[in-house]
């Protein structure tokens, strides 16, 4: 029997690029669209997501069963506050009953809190990751690949591949041009400030990326060498937090006087950014001007109290949750350990939407005894 | 573990105690074990669920029940990081007590004892109490004839007599 190939490729219905898609990586803003339209967007993509994953995940199907939620009641995005969440606990587990793909490899964190999470995730759902940073950076500026040369204090992509918060860091050599600077778990400062330099001699604007703490040693070198360069080149954004370093953590507007000293940055909310991820989650969080962390129209969240999980009242602190639609490999319908607070509508920085505010993770130790609570504020 | 919410409050929970509680009760649900809850609060919870599913005890009145085929099956998950291993009914201590012992463990209870101390036990395989005091002794004089002593403690007669080796050796 013979093919006709051309009529193949006539009724063959291919499904490459999805509303989901369109959004992650689409050439319109997703954080400059009208609320009306957002709304519509993340009902749609998180109705679809919760429905994705129900039907391929058996555990997440009774897990929604047992919650008496089905995706038909989803009818607007506050129905969406109903749709059950995994505890991020359960990435924790060996046993987990989530399934994943053969495709789907490992993800882990670093256990800050002392278990280490791993996070299966297939091609598609770390490409929207990526998605999920390009467009983030729209927050901060609109540079094209060949404007922004990226220090990145970390390793690269291949050394990173264990440890989430440096793989994501590393992600950034797929978009702009990257040095790395961590190599065998060594962070060089004095190199650094060399490859900073040479990054300064190749593109027009520098884009230093790393944890808070790297940066702030960093900038101290910096200083004390009387490391110099032009002004406003340097954009700094920092992720991660202070983790162990949490008894060394500057005040935000201590690090901004040490960065702009150092790196001759003269308007730290327009050039000194922080960014906001964690393994369970898919996508990344960015700072706008105002220093608030947007949230894309693909991701739903929920801020919930500590007893019973319910939604709390508007612009008031609890447990975040979130209903992440970029996973295709696990359902990251996920609350977890972040307490924060979440703002609608009208940001300082001009855009209409949503922001979350990250106030501090829930304290585990606080029953445990001196020795962990030493160890987080004091030992690095 | 209801009726102690009167008997014996809990402390008032906070923020970050309540979520810990609330963040466990979902993660061993949403595995599919057994979960029993104080309603509206985070006074106490039971999870039935095998022994290398927990990760981290959230504390707060919480108990993970383990089932096992035989009640001395116990003895092969106890090591020395368990301090204290109540039993019940109390009559089959015997069965496994020394057996625990060589596990590890400090303290064997009957179930309900756990926070109740007897003067004088031992606390994490000392006795503590020895260790907050300096012992002086005021012993008795050499006229009386100690239990178990064959001979007198008089020093003097003993040497007198040559027999002070005999007292020693």
């Amino acid at each position: 029997m013979t093919v006709d190939a051309a009529s193949a490729f006539k009724y063959e219905k291919l499904d490459a690029v999805t509303p989901l898609d369109r959004v992650i990586f689409g050439s319109a803003d997703p954080f400059a669209l009208a609320q009306r339209d957002e709304e519509t967007i993340r009902l749609a993509v998180v109705r679809d997501a919760v429905d994705f994953h129900a039907a391929r995940d058996p555990s997440y199907r009774r897990w929604l069963t047992s919650a008496a939620v089905g995706v038909d009641e989803l009818q607007s995005v506050k129905d969406l506050d109903r749709v059950p969440q995994l505890p991020t606990a359960i990435f924790k587990r060996r046993n987990s009953p989530l399934v994943h793909s053969a495709e789907a490899r490992p993800s882990r964190s670093s256990g800050t809190l002392g278990t280490v999470s791993a996070v299966w995730r297939d091609h598609t759902t770390t490409q929207r990751l990526l998605g999920s940073v390009k467009a983030g950076l729209r927050l901060i500026d609109s540079w094209y690949e060949d404007e922004v040369h990226v220090v990145n204090l970390g390793p690269d992509r291949q050394e990173a591949a264990g440890l989430w918060f440096a793989y994501v860091m590393s992600l950034l050599e797929i978009v702009f041009p990257t040095t790395h600077c961590v190599k065998a778990d060594v962070f060089d400062k004095t190199a650094t400030l060399q490859k900073l330099s040479n990054a300064l001699g190749a593109a027009p604007s520098v884009g230093v990326v790393g944890p808070p703490m790297l940066v702030a040693d960093l900038a101290a070198t910096a200083l004390r060498t009387r490391w110099s360069c032009d002004a406003d080149r340097i954009t700094v954004v920092t992720a991660g937090g202070w983790k162990r370093a949490v008894g060394e953590a500057l005040a935000r507007d201590e690090f901004d006087d040490l960065v702009c000293r150092a790196f001759g940055v003269s308007d730290p909310y327009r050039d000194v950014r922080d960014a906001f991820n964690q393994v369970e989650l898919n996508t990344v969080l960015f700072e706008c001007r105002a220093r608030r962390k947007h949230v894309p129209p693909w991701v739903h969240v929920t801020v919930r109290d500590p007893v019973a999980l319910l939604p709390v009242a508007p612009e008031s602190y609890g447990l975040l949750s979130y209903l992440d639609a970029s996973a295709s490999s696990y359902p990251c319908f996920i609350v977890g350990d972040d307490i924060g607070m979440l703002r609608d509508g009208a940001c300082p920085c001009g855009r209409i939407g949503r922001t979350v505010e990250i106030l501090r993770r829930v304290r585990r130790d606080e029953s445990w005894g001196c020795a962990l609570k030493m160890d987080s504020d004091v030992v690095r | 573990l209801e009726e102690y919410r009167t008997l014996l409050p809990p402390a008032r929970r906070t923020f970050d105690e309540s979520a810990r509680v609330a963040l466990t009760r979902r993660a061993e649900a949403f595995c599919g074990f057994e979960v029993l809850a104080s309603p509206d609060s985070a006074d106490w919870t039971i999870a039935v669920m095998p022994p290398e599913a927990v990760t981290e005890h959230p504390l707060c009145r919480t108990v993970y029940v383990h089932e096992v085929a035989d009640a001395t099956d116990v003895c092969e998950w106890v090591d020395e990081k368990v301090q204290t291993v109540a039993v019940a009914p109390w009559e089959r201590v015997a069965e496994m007590r020394d057996r625990l012992a060589r596990r590890g463990v400090s303290r064997i209870v009957e179930l309900g004892m756990n926070n109740v101390f007897r003067m004088g036990g031992s606390h994490d395989g000392m006795q503590p109490l020895s260790r907050l005091v300096r012992f002086v002794s005021v012993e008795r004089p050499a006229y009386v004839h100690g239990k178990g002593m064959v001979m007198s403690n008089d020093q003097t007669e003993l040497l007198k007599a040559g027999t002070l080796r005999s007292l020693i050796l």
